[in-house]
């Protein structure tokens, strides 16, 4: 990695000013003056420990918070997944225009009968950047690794659909050789699932299974993705990284779809600050912000106006865990009635802004065709009976509890205050908010020590089981202390069931518990996303529900 | 001899520091690996904690941290995984080392110029307008300030670029924002400490001999003065050469400043411990430099 | 002719009075803080009321405008800079007693002492404050708020409002020790010092008659510093979710609430220019009230 040095020239106007103001005053005094000279001297010494100016990109993309690790197997943040993409590539890959899974280093697969056995055919031009052929053996060696419990990656749970993947994860089968996949031949591959799994080639697309050099990583270690001369099996190759400022990026040459990469070269820039995104944006130096989280909503209504800001669904949904594990939320009943107040239309048209749908289910609409049922609507006289019959009959002798939000989002202060007006004036009951720093918010979320407590999902694939399955009993994502034997079995029922309406209907079953019976969670709405980009100016960008925009088919237009 | 004691019990000072923040970043509740996504499974989080050793008793791993440090290894940061601490520092501290090293510059060019002129001039229309551009940057917080200055400079003018690091039209804004909210604190206590001399004995008495008004201010008022600007300016230095979180954040520049921040968000020990015994390091050698500064600023100090 | 002074007090008072932009900075503060006094109860809405017309600009019904909520700023303004003159006001007092006793005693005493009370100094300065209050609020809240449930029920709900009294007090004083210890070693060989050593006074004596006097002009502006840097402070820590609880609001919230309006888009001003406005008012009138208390509380500028 080629490290930086911060500025070129010194800014001589200013250090101007700086001599001329103070020398004036020293001019007298030699010995004053002597020690203002040694600061200049130091002054000019950390500026003049500059760096020639960087060669201008191709294209300049905003990528929201700088990435904590590019490691494909190792990233969860959306920032880290769109370089972990563009540096290395699966099985499949994602289709710029609808973000459904297409061919990426296979080139086809046949799915056995019984929809348990995949054999694929991997592309025999696919290579690594330093023009070595990718094979079969490449692709195994990277999911052993990537489902070594060793290897510590958060997404190795993707492999549990694979044989064996769940119990080499949890560390019961010590050997990871054991996994579902098999070399055929230099170029086949089979792989073994322990059921027909539906939404497997979407998994494939994820960065969990990207194919990663093992000579690089067996010979650096954690440090590998910044060795020199990276082996890279996508798109693009890694130039440098500067930590909090950019990420170049290089088309690589030996890709087998090199032709089709549009930029040769792209700076993914790192920032935590919407308003300055969008100052980059209006002023040319950014071609397209690409995250969500680099949108003002302060502006919501103002951009959404704008022809160059383009709105769109996403599998993501915003909602309130209860603490079923404390009185006296233990009572369904109290859960429901709290449930039951919420205007959610209120907090999508006066606090969002940004056209989101208001949801009273955890499922989006929409996701993977699944149609989701409704949960709990706005009905005041329902809560108020509820709650009597919990023993709380006008809110009296309900304890004071809190409502826990992470601090930094503005947006979730502003939900939480609607949600304490609105229990108080429908019900009564007082309810504080509790703002906290992010790391105490997650460690009190785990260690269920809250009451209520925002939250939200993003799901990781185009099928509702990554909304549902959180709320297993077993799940370590549940996070509610709720645990129901007729959810747990609906679900486990659905996902062996290989035809898509029968299991799409198991599916709704489990969730209308979950939303109507259960009352854990009170779904508020599905997230929208929008992002920057003026059509004249950038193409290749396509609104879909994963939002998912390869880098690879993004161009700025020539003006 | 003084001088040697005091550099000595530097390294001393920045140990008990590093210590303190070692054990108070992980009496904080929560820790570097917990997110929003469960782990796959309990064999990951222990392979997770084991890598980074956090497995280990406090004690060792605090054995651990000591060895690496004499060695100058400041270990691995826990939030961005492919970097060390070191890595890190490299990458970060020479531009906030640039942009404090300006903004040094433009406090003290504007403010001791102002604070001069408001005490020689006090309750005239000099003092009122230096006090305006004080209370300015007093009352106009950076978060505030910044911002307007883009709007007007960068987007409504177009004169400047509103936001990154690395030419010199990119540095001018950051600078001056970040310089002006000290400015105003050293022109303050510069006119407070010159009116205070001004009326000292020795200055009628230097007047009485017949010395010029501009010989007499600069010889030996503003020497004696300059004691409060300079006990300011050690802490002043060290918050300016490690960085603003603000400024960094508004204009996107890749500095330490954020670090400060988002590691102790991010629960990542290594990478606030490193920062830390950076900072009090620099810290330390300023306020040394500052009471040998005030030694022949003020000779009646020597004495003691 | 200079009118026969009674007390030392009455002579402050007396040129106090004459000094014209002090005293009209007193009156202003004394406006300020009547207002957001008794302001709130003047038949303004609940600071925390929403209502069904967010973002109004400034008008009749709503002087100050209203925020997301349709809550009304004026009130919210005027309660917001109460706490704010609170924490900030506390926070210079506090910085104040300790920052003058330390670096008194410090310079004063010299050698030994001196040395171990500045390192401490510097010990703690170097350490992030944020860690410190971080710790104290993460491990002390809960305990607090058990605790006040019991003895003083009707105050449990300023716990957060008292642990940033005590925080931010106790991150502030550090700048204070350094700028009297060094004002102090400059006074303490001079001629009347020496001279009142020599006739035989004690330390004490000579620390309340001579050296505090003599830092008093620094200390207050100082502390005037330190009061805005205070209320900014907190308006920081409640972005990290350490602040004033919401629905409560502050000054530095509010300020920092409206500085996200600063974009070239689409602003909305009110937001942003009444309380900063008030804190640049606040301040002002601060700023020229310590400097008229600096110059009566001289002994030198009797003429």
């Amino acid at each position: 990695m080629r490290p930086m040095a911060p500025l070129q020239n010194a800014p001589a106007s200013m250090h101007g000013a700086f001599l001329f103001s103070v020398l004036t005053y020293a001019a007298v005094d030699r010995r004053l003056l002597q020690s203002i000279q040694l600061i200049q001297f130091a002054f000019l010494l950390t500026l003049f420990a500059g760096c020639r100016p960087l060669p201008p990109a191709d294209l300049v993309l905003h990528n929201g918070r700088e990435p904590e690790t590019i490691d494909p197997h190792l990233l969860t943040g959306q920032a880290d997944g769109r370089i972990g993409s563009a540096l290395f590539e699966g099985l499949t890959r994602y289709d710029p225009v609808t973000g459904n899974a297409i061919a990426g280093l296979a080139q086809s697969w046949v799915l056995s009968p019984d929809g348990r056995t995949y054999t694929f055919q991997l592309r025999t031009n696919a290579a690594w950047s330093t023009g070595k052929a990718i094979t079969s053996t490449d692709v195994v060696w990277s999911w052993q690794r990537a489902v070594n419990p060793l290897t510590a990656a958060d997404y190795a749970s993707q492999y549990f659909y694979v044989e064996n993947g769940e119990a080499i994860c949890n560390g019961t089968e010590r050997d990871p050789g054991k996994l579902g996949i098999r070399a055929l031949g230099p170029h086949t591959l089979e792989v073994r699932l322990v059921n027909p799994t539906p939404f497997f080639l979407e998994l494939l697309a994820s960065r969990v299974f990207a194919v990663v050099p093992r000579e690089t990583l067996e010979k650096y270690g954690d440090q590998w993705i910044r060795s020199p001369g990276l082996p890279c099996s996508g798109p693009y190759t890694l130039e440098f990284w500067r930590v909090n400022d950019r990420i170049r990026l290089r088309r690589n040459p030996h890709y087998w779809d090199a032709t089709n990469v549009q930029s040769a070269v792209v700076d993914v820039l790192a920032g935590d600050s919407a308003h300055t995104a969008l100052n980059l944006y209006l002023t040319g130096a950014v071609d397209f912000i690409i995250d969500k989280d680099m949108f003002p909503t302060e502006l919501a209504e103002a951009l959404r106006e704008r022809p160059d800001f383009h709105r769109y669904d996403y599998l993501g949904s915003y909602f309130i865990r209860f603490n079923t594990t404390r009185k006296p939320f233990n009572d369904p009943r109290v859960r429901q009635a709290l449930g039951l107040v919420i205007n959610r239309q209120r907090i999508v048209e006066r606090i969002t802004r940004m056209g989101e749908r208001t949801a009273s289910h955890i499922v989006p609409d929409g996701t993977g065709g699944y149609h989701p049922p409704a949960g709990l609507e706005e009905d005041a006289t329902t809560a108020r009976r509820l709650l009597a019959e919990a023993g709380f009959e006008g809110g009296k002798g309900f304890p004071s509890f809190e409502y826990s939000f992470n601090a930094e989002t503005k947006l979730h202060e502003h939900i939480g205050v609607e949600i304490q007006a609105a229990f108080r004036e429908q019900l009564g009951i007082r309810m504080e908010l509790r703002p906290l720093e992010w790391k105490t918010y997650l460690n009190n979320m785990s260690k269920l020590d809250y009451d209520l407590m925002r939250s939200s999902w993003i799901g990781d694939y185009n099928d509702p089981n990554t909304f549902l399955d959180l709320f297993l009993s077993t799940g370590g994502n549940n996070r509610t202390g709720w645990r129901d034997e007729v959810y747990d079995q609906l679900i486990q029922a659905a996902n062996a069931t290989l035809e898509r309406q029968p299991r799409f209907e198991l599916l709704a079953k489990a969730e209308a518990r979950l939303l109507n019976v259960g009352a854990p969670i009170v779904p508020l709405f599905s997230y929208v996303g929008f992002y920057a980009l003026d059509t004249n100016r950038v193409s290749g960008v396509h609104g879909n529900l994963l939002d998912e925009h390869p880098f690879w088919a993004i161009r700025r237009i020539p003006r | 001899m003084k001088l040697v004691r005091r550099l000595l019990a530097i390294p001393l000072l920045v140990w008990i520091v590093a210590t303190l923040a070692f054990f108070l970043m992980r009496a904080a509740p929560g820790g570097p690996f917990d997110r929003e996504r469960a782990p796959a499974s309990r064999e990951v989080e222990a392979a997770l904690q084991a890598r980074y050793h956090l497995d280990e008793s406090l004690g060792r791993q605090y054995l651990r941290f000591l060895a690496g440090l004499v060695q100058g290894d400041l270990g691995p940061s826990f939030k961005y995984r492919h970097h060390t601490v070191n890595d890190i520092l490299a990458q970060a501290l020479p531009v906030s080392l640039t942009l404090g090293w300006l903004a040094f510059g433009t406090a003290l060019g504007i403010g001791i110029p102002t604070g001069f002129i408001g005490a020689v001039h006090r309750g005239r229309w000099p003092d009122w307008a230096g006090s305006f551009l004080v209370l300015t940057g007093v009352c106009i917080p950076t978060f505030v300030l910044a911002p307007i200055l883009v709007l007007i400079f960068s987007l409504r003018l177009g004169w400047l670029p509103v936001a990154l690091w690395g030419s010199i039209p990119q540095v001018l804004l950051p600078t001056f924002a970040l310089g002006l909210y000290f400015a105003a604190r050293v022109s303050r206590l510069l006119r407070e400490g010159l009116s205070e001399t001004l009326r000292a004995p020795f200055i009628l008495t230097a007047r009485a001999k017949g010395l010029g008004e501009f010989q007499l201010l600069l010889r030996h008022a503003l020497r004696p003065s300059l004691l409060p600007v300079v006990s300011y300016c050690g802490p002043m230095l060290a918050d300016l050469l490690t960085g603003s979180f603000v400024i960094e954040r508004v204009f996107q520049i890749p500095g330490t400043g954020a670090f400060f921040v988002n590691s102790f968000f991010s629960r990542d020990y290594p990478l606030m411990v490193g920062l830390v015994i950076v900072y009090s390091a620099l810290l330390l050698l300023l306020n040394l430099a500052t009471d040998f500064a005030y030694r022949w600023l003020d000779p009646r100090v020597r004495h003691a | 002719m200079p009118e026969v002074a009674s007390s030392p007090a009455g002579r402050a008072w007396r040129r106090f009075r004459h000094n014209r932009p002090a005293l009209t900075g007193a009156i202003l503060l004394i406006f300020v803080l009547a207002a957001v006094a008794v302001g709130p109860s003047l038949g303004l809405p609940d600071p925390n009321l929403a209502s069904e017309s967010p973002f109004t600009p400034p008008g009749p019904g709503h002087w100050f405008g209203t925020d997301i909520h349709g809550r009304d700023l004026l009130v919210r303004t005027l309660v917001g800079t109460r706490i704010s003159l609170l924490v900030g006001l506390t926070g210079a007092a506090v910085s104040v007693v300790i920052g003058v006793a330390w670096g008194l005693i410090a310079a004063y005493a010299g050698g030994r002492t001196d040395s171990i009370l500045m390192r401490t100094v510097d010990v703690l300065y170097a350490l992030p404050n944020i860690i410190f209050v971080m710790l104290v609020i993460g491990l002390t809240e809960t305990h607090l708020i058990r605790w006040l449930q019991s003895v003083a029920p009707s105050i449990a709900g300023s716990a957060r409002l008292l642990l940033l009294f005590a925080c931010l007090g106790a991150v502030s004083w550090l700048n204070m020790a350094r700028i009297v210890r060094g004002q102090v070693l400059s006074l303490r060989n001079r001629p009347f010092i020496l001279a009142s050593r020599v006739l035989g006074a004690p330390a004490s004596f000579i620390l309340r008659r001579h050296l505090l006097p003599n830092v008093a002009g620094v200390v207050i502006v100082y502390a005037t510093l330190t009061v805005p840097a205070v209320i900014l402070y907190e308006s920081f820590l409640s972005f990290l979710g350490l602040g004033i609880r919401p629905p409560d609001a502050s000054l530095g919230t509010l300020i920092e609430d409206g500085a996200r309006q600063l974009n070239p888009i689409h602003v909305r001003w009110w937001l942003l220019a009444f309380p900063a406005g008030i804190l640049a008012t606040t301040l002002l009138a601060l700023h020229h009230v310590g400097d008229g208390l600096r110059d009566a509380l001289d002994p030198r500028s009797e003429n």
